[in-house]
């Protein structure tokens, strides 16, 4: 497992040197920008950077590339790890993501932001993926077995968490994936439509069963019963 | 929203589009209507607020972090590798991941037939122009002295060594009457190298070397059949 606490030092810390010459493999300073301490892709300002630093890239910038890699690498790392437990299969995808952006940063036209061309490769590349390991459990109906998530007890946010973890492997996974694409990467219902290449209905209705599971299995989070034709 | 759209039906609409209300991303067409109900609706401010929990929890679950340097260096190393085995391509060409237990695409049936036909095509022009050219190719590419100067002569110079006493005006009327032009010379042993480049056949060339060989002013004259041939020496004429 590659992985780090999120106590040590954070290479992404390092100023900016403005090198752009140098070799990919060269150590590149990248400056740390709001928008990456979180895996959202909203912050404001993010998607000009982004769409800046991929027209870096299709001029071969060596430094944009390495970049716009650790802001994905983090935003994808914790996002696929959700669905695929081995990080080094995560990996694989982000990797394989990263090169089709390498590669085909020049077509980019621009019709939709750039995290949504991104994540929509990284999608596909991650369903092929999901085909060939088992990493991760769907199920049709999934509150029928999990009465022990249920609890009458205030949880704290750690216990919150845990619950939630279990509560969200037992979604069907394109409900699953939408809930996170919406909440943990932060996309719009639009863009997620793109990215899954669905109907925004689609989309909708996925979300609108996720949420009626959730609140179900996990009753601290819930609201109230709203929906009376449902 | 129109008002024709009953009021249970605005409701299950904007309690659908809570998430992206949450999350920030609502349509700017949708925010007004969605806004408005959201302030009349207790059940869809309360599912709003389970849903900010939920996001919360999501989004700040961030007990490990991946260190992204390694893997980018693995992705570098990849890339570099196939940049430096075809570095005259352009990289956005060039790139592929080294990944062999993918295979390669197939290329499609018309394609390969395509080829095949092509290479077909090839083989059988390379044939016809290797028959077309047999004779020249069988032809001996060796020459003495004492060849009958041949086809391969006709474009070849000749070499002259002058008599002593020949003079600029001798020499003029001498290539003047053969139409040579003189290519090359004099040596340290005073040869020239002439060319007679109005020679339409191998008897006219043949021609202007007896002529040269007759002339009084001429000690010596040779075909050649490659310039860049050294002298071979050859039959001296005294005057």
């Amino acid at each position: 497992m590659n992985i780090q606490s999120a106590n040590e030092p954070d290479p992404l810390r390092a100023e900016l040197t403005g090198n752009e010459s140098v070799s990919l493999l060269s150590p590149q300073p990248v400056p740390r920008r709001e928008h990456e301490r979180s895996a959202s892709s909203n912050a404001p300002g993010a998607a000009d950077h982004e769409l800046e630093l991929l027209q870096r890239v299709a001029a071969r910038d060596n430094a944009a590339f390495q970049e716009l890699y650790f802001i994905y690498h983090r935003r994808l790392a914790r996002f696929l790890t959700r669905f695929i437990r081995r990080f080094d299969i995560a990996e694989e995808v982000i990797n394989d993501t990263m090169w089709v952006v390498w590669r085909k940063a020049g077509d980019f036209k621009g019709a939709s932001r750039v995290s949504t061309w991104i994540m929509g490769i990284a999608y596909r590349r991650a369903l092929k993926t999901l085909q060939r390991v088992t990493a991760i459990a769907s199920h049709e109906n999934p509150t029928d077995t999990l009465p022990e998530l249920t609890s009458e007890e205030p949880l704290r946010t750690e216990e919150l968490r845990e619950w939630l973890g279990l509560a969200l492997e037992r979604l069907p996974l394109e409900q699953r994936l939408v809930l996170e694409l919406t909440y943990f990467v932060g996309h719009s219902c639009e863009e997620i439509a793109a990215i899954m290449d669905c109907p925004v209905n689609t989309v909708k209705t996925r979300m609108f069963h996720a949420r009626q599971k959730m609140r179900v299995m996990l009753p601290q989070l819930a609201g109230p019963q709203a929906r009376s034709d449902q | 929203m129109t008002s024709q759209v009953s009021s249970r039906e605005l409701h299950d609409k904007v309690w659908e589009l809570l998430p992206w209300v949450v999350n920030g991303r609502l349509a700017r067409d949708d925010e007004d209507w969605v806004a408005r109900h959201i302030e009349e609706c207790a059940d869809c401010r309360s599912e709003m607020q389970a849903q900010e929990r939920l996001q919360s929890v999501l989004v700040n679950d961030a007990r490990v972090e991946y260190a992204p340097r390694a893997s980018f260096q693995k992705l570098a190393t990849r890339i570099e590798e196939l940049e430096r085995q075809m570095p005259e391509a352009s990289p956005g060409e060039t790139i592929r991941v080294a990944r062999p237990r993918v295979p390669s695409p197939r290329l499609p049936r018309w394609l390969l037939a395509a080829l095949a036909g092509q290479g077909a095509v090839v083989v059988a022009l390379a044939v016809l122009v290797a028959w077309q050219n047999m004779d020249r190719m069988m032809a001996p590419r060796f020459q003495t002295l004492t060849t009958e100067p041949n086809a391969a002569t006709i474009r070849g110079n000749l070499r002259v060594v002058l008599a002593p006493s020949v003079t600029v005006a001798d020499l003029r009327k001498l290539l003047g009457s053969v139409n040579a032009q003189i290519v090359a010379g004099p040596t340290d042993a005073g040869v020239w190298t002439l060319a007679v480049p109005y020679a339409a056949s191998s008897a006219e060339f043949t021609s202007a070397i007896e002529r040269l060989r007759a002339d009084a002013h001429i000690a010596l004259a040779e075909p050649i059949a490659d310039p860049a041939a050294g002298p071979t020496g050859g039959r001296e004429r005294r005057p």
